[in-house]
C-alpha cells in the first residue's frame, strides 16, 4: 500500500526528468560529410489513455527503421503536456494526432485553411506542420471567399492535391464511428451519416417501443465539465448542449447543411448574410425567440471570447436586427463557412436570461434554457444529466427525454448496455463490437466518419521541410496493417486530409498510398539522401 | 482535564497545524512542477494569445509564483479554495457535493471492516491452530494482497453481471429525481447500490485489523491475568471478549488512523470501478485535466482528514488505556 501511494507522488518528478532528458537530445548540425539523420522524435499519446495511438508509434518506428531511420517515441499525457507540445512549443519531429469525427469539421475550412494557412502557424494555431506557402495561401483564401459550392469544390480539390503531394500530414486511417443502441426499447432512429449518435439529431428520432420512454445514453466520461456554452471548449461537451439549444443551420442526416431555426438564409453580397427566423420558435420558459436573441447571442459569445466559437466568429463584424424575425450579419471579409459552419455551431441563447447575469463566464447555466427539442431537467454531478421532451418545439422528438449517464469507464458503459440498463452507447472498444453484435437486444451502428488518425510532420525542422523526405515516410507506413491490427478493420485507409466519408468535399481522385518501402528508398535516393556504413540514412551532401 | 493533558493536546494540535501547512506548501509546489501550461487546458488551444493572457489573468496565473503562493495560503485560511478552471464554479461547492457521496460509502465500509476484523481476529486467535484459523488467516492474506480494483471487478462480474443480484455501478438508479439528504440516502435503492462497493471495501480493509487483532490477542492470551480469569471460573466467552479482547484493542486504535489514509487512496480505485460519484473520481478527473484548484483542494482535504484522524487517535489512546500518562 505504502509503495503504491509513494509511486503516485513520484510520477510528477519522473515526468519532469523524462522531459528534461528529452530536451537534452543533441541534434546533429551541418557538416561537410553526409551526416546520419538524428533520431526522429515522435510524439504520441500515453498507453493508458490511448492504447491505439501508442501502439501505432511502435509500428511507425518499425516501418521507418527500414528506411534507415531511428525513431524515439515520446508518449505524453493528454491534454497536458501533449497539447502544449503540438500547439505551443512545437517541439516534435512527428506527432500522432487523432482528429475526432465531428459535424463542425465537415466544412472544408477545418482541414484546409485552419490547418495549412501560414497565419495559423502561430502559437495556438492548428498549422502544426508550420506550412507557409504563398501559392497555397492564395488557394486557401480563395476557397473561403467562394459561396458557390461547386466552384468552391474545385479550389478545395486543388488544395487537397497540394497537401497530398507535399505530405505534411500523413493520414493513416479514417476510423468508422461504431455505436450501438437498444432495439428492444427504441426503434427507427434516423442515423446521420459521418457522425451517427455524435449528432444529437439521432436522439430526436429514436421511438420508444416499450415501457421505457426516456433514452438512457451511457457515457464513458465521468462528468460534463460545464453546460455553459461560453465556458465549454471541447466538442464532446458541446454536443450534449445541442439537445437543448437550436442553431440557425443544421446538417441533415445526409450531411447537407440546411436551415433549422431559420426559414431562409441568403447571402446579399460577399460580406452580408441575411437570416429569416421561423416564426414558431419558443424558449423552454415560454418566451418567444426573436431576432433580438440572435443578435444578443453572437454579441455575447464574441464579447467573452467563448473558446469553442472563437475561430468561427472571428470574421463576423456586426449583427443587425432588421425586424423581429430578420437579422443581417455583416462580415469583415467574404467567408463562405459562415453559413455552413458558424451558423451551424452557434447555439441560440435567451437574451432575457443572460442579460441579467453579471459574470457570464462564472455562470453555471442551471437550468440551461434554450429552444431545442429537449429541455434541461436536472444535472446530478458525476452521475447524470436529464433532458425532457419539449412539446412546443417545431419538430418535437419522439422520446420523452434523454438521460445522459456517466460511467467514467468504457467497461462500465458497455456493461450497462449489455444488462439493458442503457439504450445508447456512443463509444466502444473494438472487441466489444463483436460481443455486442451477438446480443439480441442490441443494434450495432457503423458509419464511415471523418475521424482522421494522422502523423503530423514538423516542416520547421530538417529534414522534415523536404516534401520528398515526407513522401518517402508516407510510402513506408503500413496503413493496412494499422487498420487491421489497431482498428480491427473498422475504417478505411487514409489518403486525403478530407476523409472520403465527407462526400461533398473529399477529392475522389486521391487514393491512399500503397505500402512500398522500395519506392520510399528510391525517392530518398533520387532526392540525394544516402546510407552510411551502418545502414543509417544520411542527409543529402551539399 | 489535568494540565498534562492540556499541554499535550495543544502540542499535538500545533504539530497537526504545522503538518497541514507543510502539506499545503508541498501541494502548491508539486502541482506547479507538473509539466504543461494549465491555461492550455482551460482553453481550446486554438485561441489567440490575447485570450490566453486574459485567462491567465482571470485565474491569477500571470502573477509571480511567490505572490500566487501567498494568495493561495491567505485564501485557504479564509476557506476560499478558488474557482475550478473548467467548471467555472467555486471549488468548495464542488467538494461539498462529492465529499458527502464518498463519506456515505467509506464510513459504513470502515465500520463493517473493523467489526469483522475485531470479532474475527479475536475468534481465530482463540481457536489458534484450528483449520478455521488457518483458512481465515490465509484468506485474509490473499485478499490483502489482491489489488482492490481487481477484487471490485470480480465482484461486479459475479454478483452484478452473472447473478444480477446488485447493480453494477452508480449510487442510485439513473433517472431518480434529485432529492434531499434523507430521501436520497435512506432508500432501498441506495442500499442496493451501496452493497457491492461497501462489501468489497470491508473485505479488503477488514483483513488488516483482523491480522493485527489476532496477533495482539495471542500475546494477551499468554498473560497471567487471563489464567487468573479462567481460574475464577469465568465463561470462555467472557474471558475472550471482555478481558482479552479489550486489552488487545490498543494496536487496533493505531491502525484506525493509518488505515484511514489507505481507505482514502483506495476510494479512488473503488469509485472509478463502481462509477461512484465521489471525491476519488473527482480527483482523478481534476488531475488528468490539470484543474489545479480542484486537485489541490481535494488532495489537501484528504491530508487534513488523515492528520485529524491521527490527532484523534492519539488523544483517544488515553481513554482506551489508563496506563498511558500525558506529561
Amino acid at each position: 500500500m505504502t509503495m503504491r501511494w509513494r509511486a503516485v507522488r513520484l510520477v510528477p518528478f519522473a515526468m519532469a526528468l523524462a522531459l528534461l532528458a528529452g530536451s537534452l537530445t543533441v541534434r546533429s548540425g551541418q557538416a561537410a560529410d553526409p551526416q546520419p539523420i538524428a533520431p526522429i522524435n515522435l510524439v504520441t499519446w500515453t498507453k493508458a489513455q490511448y492504447p491505439v495511438q501508442y501502439e501505432e508509434a511502435s509500428v511507425l518506428a518499425e516501418a521507418w527503421k527500414k528506411l534507415g531511420l531511428e525513431v524515439k517515441i515520446e508518449a505524453l499525457n493528454f491534454p497536458n503536456p501533449l497539447l502544449e507540445r503540438v500547439f505551443k512549443t512545437r517541439e516534435f519531429d512527428g506527432a500522432i494526432v487523432y482528429f475526432t469525427g465531428q459535424l463542425e469539421r465537415l466544412d472544408p475550412e477545418f482541414y484546409t485553411y485552419n490547418a495549412f494557412h501560414s497565419s495559423r502557424a502561430v502559437e495556438g494555431g492548428w498549422n502544426f506542420s508550420g506550412i507557409a506557402n504563398k501559392d497555397l495561401d492564395r488557394l486557401l483564401e480563395a476557397q473561403r471567399a467562394e459561396y458557390d459550392p461547386a466552384k468552391r469544390k474545385v479550389i478545395v480539390d486543388q488544395i487537397q492535391e497540394w497537401i497530398f503531394r507535399e505530405s505534411p500530414w500523413l493520414v493513416m486511417v479514417n476510423q468508422d464511428e461504431v455505436q450501438a443502441y437498444n432495439k428492444a426499447n427504441f426503434s427507427d432512429p434516423v442515423i446521420p451519416k459521418v457522425t451517427g449518435f455524435n449528432d444529437p439529431q439521432a436522439f430526436f428520432t429514436l421511438k420508444p417501443r416499450g415501457a421505457r420512454k426516456v433514452i438512457r445514453w451511457a457515457s464513458p466520461i465521468s462528468d460534463l465539465k460545464t453546460i455553459n456554452p461560453i465556458l465549454a471548449s471541447e466538442s464532446s461537451q458541446i454536443r450534449v448542449l445541442y439537445l437543448a439549444y437550436d442553431t440557425l443551420v443544421k446538417y441533415g442526416p445526409d450531411t447537407t447543411p440546411g436551415p433549422w431555426a431559420a426559414s431562409e438564409i441568403r447571402a446579399l453580397g460577399p460580406t452580408v448574410v441575411e437570416v429569416t427566423l421561423r416564426n414558431d420558435l419558443k424558449f423552454h420558459d415560454g418566451v418567444k425567440l426573436t431576432a433580438d436573441d440572435v443578435k444578443f447571442t453572437f454579441d455575447l459569445l464574441i464579447k467573452h471570447n467563448a473558446p469553442y466559437f472563437k475561430t468561427v466568429l472571428e470574421p463576423l463584424e456586426s449583427v443587425e436586427v432588421v425586424s423581429p424575425t430578420k437579422v443581417r450579419f455583416k462580415l469583415k471579409r467574404p467567408y463562405a463557412p459562415f453559413i455552413t459552419q458558424t451558423l451551424a455551431m452557434t447555439p441560440l441563447l435567451p437574451k432575457h436570461v443572460w442579460e441579467k447575469i453579471d459574470k457570464p463566464t462564472e455562470y453555471e447555466n442551471i437550468p440551461a434554457i434554450g429552444s431545442g427539442p429537449f429541455k434541461f431537467d436536472h444535472w446530478k454531478k458525476g452521475q447524470e444529466v436529464k433532458f425532457s421532451r419539449f412539446a412546443d418545439h417545431f419538430r418535437p422528438p419522439a422520446a420523452d427525454g434523454v438521460l445522459l449517464v456517466f460511467f467514467g469507464t468504457r467497461e462500465g458503459a458497455y456493461t450497462a448496455l449489455v444488462k439493458q440498463e442503457a439504450d445508447v452507447l456512443d463509444r466502444m472498444l473494438s472487441h466489444q463490437v463483436d460481443e455486442l453484435s451477438k446480443l439480441e437486444h442490441v443494434q450495432v451502428v457503423r458509419v464511415a466518419s471523418n475521424a482522421a488518425d494522422t502523423v503530423v510532420l514538423n516542416a520547421r525542422r530538417k529534414p522534415f521541410d523536404d516534401p520528398q523526405f515526407r513522401t518517402a515516410l508516407s510510402y513506408a507506413i503500413p496503413r493496412k496493417q494499422i487498420l487491421d491490427e489497431s482498428y480491427n478493420g473498422l475504417g478505411t485507409l487514409g489518403g486525403s486530409v478530407i476523409a472520403p466519408a465527407n462526400e461533398a468535399w473529399s477529392d475522389r481522385k486521391i487514393k491512399p498510398l500503397e505500402h512500398n518501402v522500395e519506392k520510399a528508398r528510391e525517392i530518398l535516393k533520387k532526392a540525394g539522401y544516402g546510407w552510411d556504413g551502418n545502414g543509417r540514412l544520411t542527409m543529402p551532401a551539399r | 482535564m489535568s494540565r498534562g493533558i492540556r499541554v499535550y493536546f495543544l502540542k499535538r494540535v500545533a504539530l497537526a497545524a504545522a503538518t497541514v501547512f507543510c502539506l499545503a506548501t508541498l501541494m502548491f509546489v508539486l502541482f506547479r512542477m507538473l509539466p504543461g501550461d494549465p491555461t492550455l487546458t482551460v482553453l481550446s488551444p486554438a485561441l489567440s494569445p490575447e485570450v490566453q493572457a486574459e485567462l491567465r489573468q482571470r485565474f491569477g496565473l500571470d502573477r509571480p509564483i511567490l505572490e500566487q503562493y501567498a494568495r493561495y495560503l491567505a485564501n485557504m485560511l479564509r476557506g476560499r479554495l478558488g474557482v475550478s478552471f473548467h467548471r467555472g464554479v467555486p471549488v468548495s461547492t464542488l467538494l461539498g457535493q462529492y465529499l458527502l457521496n464518498t463519506v456515505v460509502l467509506m464510513l459504513p465500509a470502515l465500520v463493517l471492516a473493523y467489526a469483522l476484523g475485531i470479532v474475527g481476529g479475536a475468534l481465530v486467535a482463540w481457536r489458534r491452530g484450528s483449520w478455521a484459523d488457518t483458512a481465515t488467516t490465509t484468506a485474509a492474506m490473499v485478499f490483502r494482497s489482491a489489488p482492490i480494483f481487481w477484487l471490485s471487478i470480480i465482484f461486479i462480474s459475479v454478483f452484478a453481471v452473472r447473478l444480477g443480484l446488485f447493480p453494477s455501478g452508480h449510487m442510485l438508479t439513473p433517472g431518480t429525481e434529485p432529492a434531499g439528504f434523507f430521501a436520497t440516502f435512506f432508500t432501498v435503492d441506495f442500499l442496493r447500490h451501496l452493497m457491492l462497493p461497501m462489501v468489497v471495501m470491508a473485505i479488503y480493509y477488514g483483513c488488516y485489523p483482523l491480522l493485527v487483532m489476532r496477533t495482539s490477542m495471542l500475546e494477551v492470551l499468554g498473560e497471567d491475568f487471563i489464567d487468573l480469569c479462567r481460574a475464577k471460573g469465568l465463561s470462555e466467552r467472557r474471558v475472550i471478549f471482555r478481558h482479552a479482547g479489550r486489552a488487545s484493542l490498543l494496536p487496533i486504535a493505531t491502525s484506525v488512523s493509518l488505515l484511514g489514509a489507505y481507505v482514502v487512496a483506495g476510494s479512488v480505485l473503488v469509485e472509478t470501478v463502481f462509477s461512484w460519484p465521489g471525491l476519488g473520481r473527482l480527483m482523478v478527473q481534476a488531475v488528468t485535466d490539470s484543474d489545479y484548484p480542484v486537485a489541490q483542494a481535494s488532495f489537501l482535504l484528504i491530508a487534513v482528514l488523515v492528520v485529524a484522524g491521527n490527532l484523534l487517535a492519539d488523544v483517544l489512546y488515553g481513554l482506551l488505556d489508563p496506563r498511558i500518562r500525558y506529561q
